[in-house]
């Protein structure tokens, strides 16, 4: 599955990468699959974000709440991480058909995280140069399909403006239980404002150690409190021993997956 | 702000903990270079008697209400005071020739102590680098108070003799015209008159015990006159009665235990001053860094959903193992070759 994040924690998986370059239209299964069983550290990621799924899945959101877009305030906060991760554990977990889509068209990254040619995605949909059904790919992972940005565009706001983005993401509510959209950073490109218009709720990615909070209450005010399904705290460490945050309650519990 | 402070200070611990390992380094360092050096100390005890002219009231500067000890000890205090009598005291060290007559001075005067140990003991101590100078300064100190002793004694017992044989001699003579008066009224009485026991005149008995007085009178002198002789007389041969070197300053063999509170002063302070200034470091670090890196930090924003951990980091503190598993795979392969 995962991001750069996901494959850096293990030198083992990204031997294996290396080894193993994907081919065809789908994401590569022995990729997937190597970074999955093979990365201890994935698992306590995944293990943390099924709790964020077990979350969208058992009321935390609205009856109806089926386009979820994750965001954050500055560029770089682990937001994409975030998304596919979501995107997968709800698909695993949840057993729904799941549609993740990159909506960050200037920088797009998921396709080179995935380690994939950056082919047609979702400005080409956008653009009409391609069917929708062209430019969605599956995954190894069951019901989880993904829509990548496709090719990069400096002006992203005028292709987001147009009806085709509400269209499409309005078909794709009726074919799939979640659509998970990647936004980009909520205080750094405009269209983010638009893209808040299509979704149900949002997710707040914030960098632990970056963001400060009058930046991350700015960008919940870009979002709106009554979209906000809540905040992810993205690379949290804490170097204090865990017995002597225990002892101080600093321990937050975590939710339960 | 507490588990932020704990946080921050477990981040960057060596940088908090720096000014603490320096402070305290500088402390010890200081202690090492700063540690005086070994001194050695000579004591000598002096047996004060208070003297017969002490007695007499002739050397009459003396406080009576003070022990002889507290006396004699006053009166070393104030000779010590007086560069004179330190400087002839210097000049009998030998370990001192040499010096300037002011850093002599400043020598035998600065770290001389002289305290009354009871009612007739008198302790002299001089503390010094030198053994052998600590040692000399006190026998010097005894040798040149002897000196100055027996000067002042033989003046005093010469004023006193003098003083004594002219009270002696004007005795003698009323004894001699006692005597006459006597023997010139006795002749003039008859023979049986003296023979008789119950002969009784009252002339003849005021007559006789004015002799008798005058007699006693002049054993009383003759017998102080004695004692002055005597006095000047041991004086003058060093065995000054009154003023007795009951312990002899000895060489001494090892110097003074260096206290504990001198070599620990330097390093607590260091500790104090470390812990202060890591504190105001700590605290600073923790107010300047306002992003946030809690979970309960980011509750403020909204319901946290989930805590992803660093990866990136988790994956450095394994660095170590991985290292040894590669250095064992490369050993194996190695091997494997060879074979």
């Amino acid at each position: 599955m995962l991001k750069q994040a996901a494959y850096a924690a293990s030198g083992a998986a990204n031997r294996v990468v290396r080894r193993s370059p994907p081919a065809g239209d789908e994401i590569s299964a022995e990729l997937m699959a190597a970074v999955i069983k093979k990365n201890p550290e994935f698992r306590k990621l995944d293990s943390i974000l099924a709790a964020l799924a077990h979350i969208c899945l058992n009321g935390h959101t609205e009856p109806g709440a089926r386009v979820i877009g994750v965001c954050s305030a500055l560029q770089g906060e682990g937001k994409t991480t975030t998304s596919v991760a979501l995107a997968s554990s709800l698909a695993l977990r949840g057993g729904v058909d799941v549609l993740l889509i990159e909506a960050d068209l200037e920088t797009p990254t998921l396709a080179h995280d995935l380690r994939r040619d950056n082919g047609p995605g979702l400005v080409e949909c956008l653009q009409g140069e391609v069917g929708d059904a062209a430019v969605i790919r599956r995954t190894p992972i069951p019901r989880l399909s993904i829509m990548i940005a496709g090719r990069p565009t400096a002006t992203p706001l005028p292709l987001l403006a147009q009806p085709g983005l509400r269209q499409l993401v309005t078909g794709m509510r009726s074919r799939y239980a979640y659509v998970i959209l990647d936004m980009p950073a909520v205080l750094e490109r405009p269209e983010t404002a638009l893209l808040l218009e299509l979704v149900d709720k949002a997710i707040l990615v914030v960098q632990a150690g970056r963001a400060s909070p009058g930046v991350a209450e700015e960008a919940v005010a870009a979002i709106g409190k009554e979209k906000l399904m809540g905040v992810v705290l993205n690379r949290s460490h804490s170097s204090a021993p865990r017995w002597l945050r225990r002892i101080m309650s600093q321990e937050t519990p975590l939710p339960a997956a | 702000m507490s588990q932020r402070a704990l946080d921050v200070f477990f981040r960057h611990k060596l940088l908090v903990l720096m000014p603490l390992i320096v402070l305290v380094a500088a402390g010890m360092a200081a202690a090492l270079l700063m540690r005086p050096q070994p001194t050695y100390q000579a004591t000598a005890s002096v047996w004060i008697q208070p003297s017969a002219l002490l007695e007499s009231g002739l050397a009459g500067d003396a406080n009576p209400y003070l022990t002889p000890a507290q006396n004699q000890a006053q009166v070393f205090n104030d000779l010590l005071s007086l560069d004179s009598f330190a400087l002839a005291a210097a000049d009998k060290v030998p370990g001192l020739a040499g010096l300037h007559p002011l850093i002599q001075i400043g020598e035998v005067r600065a770290t001389t102590t002289v305290t009354p140990e009871g009612v007739n003991v008198l302790s002299i101590a001089h503390q010094s680098p030198d053994a052998a100078v600590a040692r000399d300064v006190v026998q010097a100190i005894l040798d040149t108070q002897a000196e100055r002793t027996t000067t002042d004694v033989v003046a005093e017992a010469d004023a006193a003799e003098e003083f004594y044989e002219a009270r002696l001699v004007t005795a003698s003579e009323d004894l001699d015209q006692d005597k006459v008066a006597l023997a010139e009224y006795m002749a003039s009485l008859p023979a049986s008159a003296l023979a008789d026991p119950s002969f009784v005149d009252a002339r003849l008995a005021e007559l006789r015990a004015s002799a008798q007085r005058a007699q006693d009178d002049y054993d009383a002198l003759l017998d102080r006159l004695e004692s002055i002789y005597l006095e000047r007389d041991s004086a003058l041969k060093g065995r000054d009665l009154s003023f007795q070197v009951a312990d002899a300053p000895q060489l001494p063999t090892s110097p003074l235990a260096t206290s504990r509170t001198d070599l620990l002063l330097f390093p607590l302070l260091g500790l104090m001053l470390g812990f202060s200034a890591s504190g105001v470091v700590l605290f600073a670090m923790t107010r300047l860094d306002e992003t946030i890196r809690l979970p309960n930090e980011a509750q403020d924003i909204g319901p946290v959903l989930a805590v992803v951990p660093d990866l990136g980091r988790k994956r450095r503190r394994y660095w170590p193992r991985n290292f040894v598993r590669q250095v064992v795979f490369a050993s194996r392969g190695l091997l494997g070759s060879v074979e």
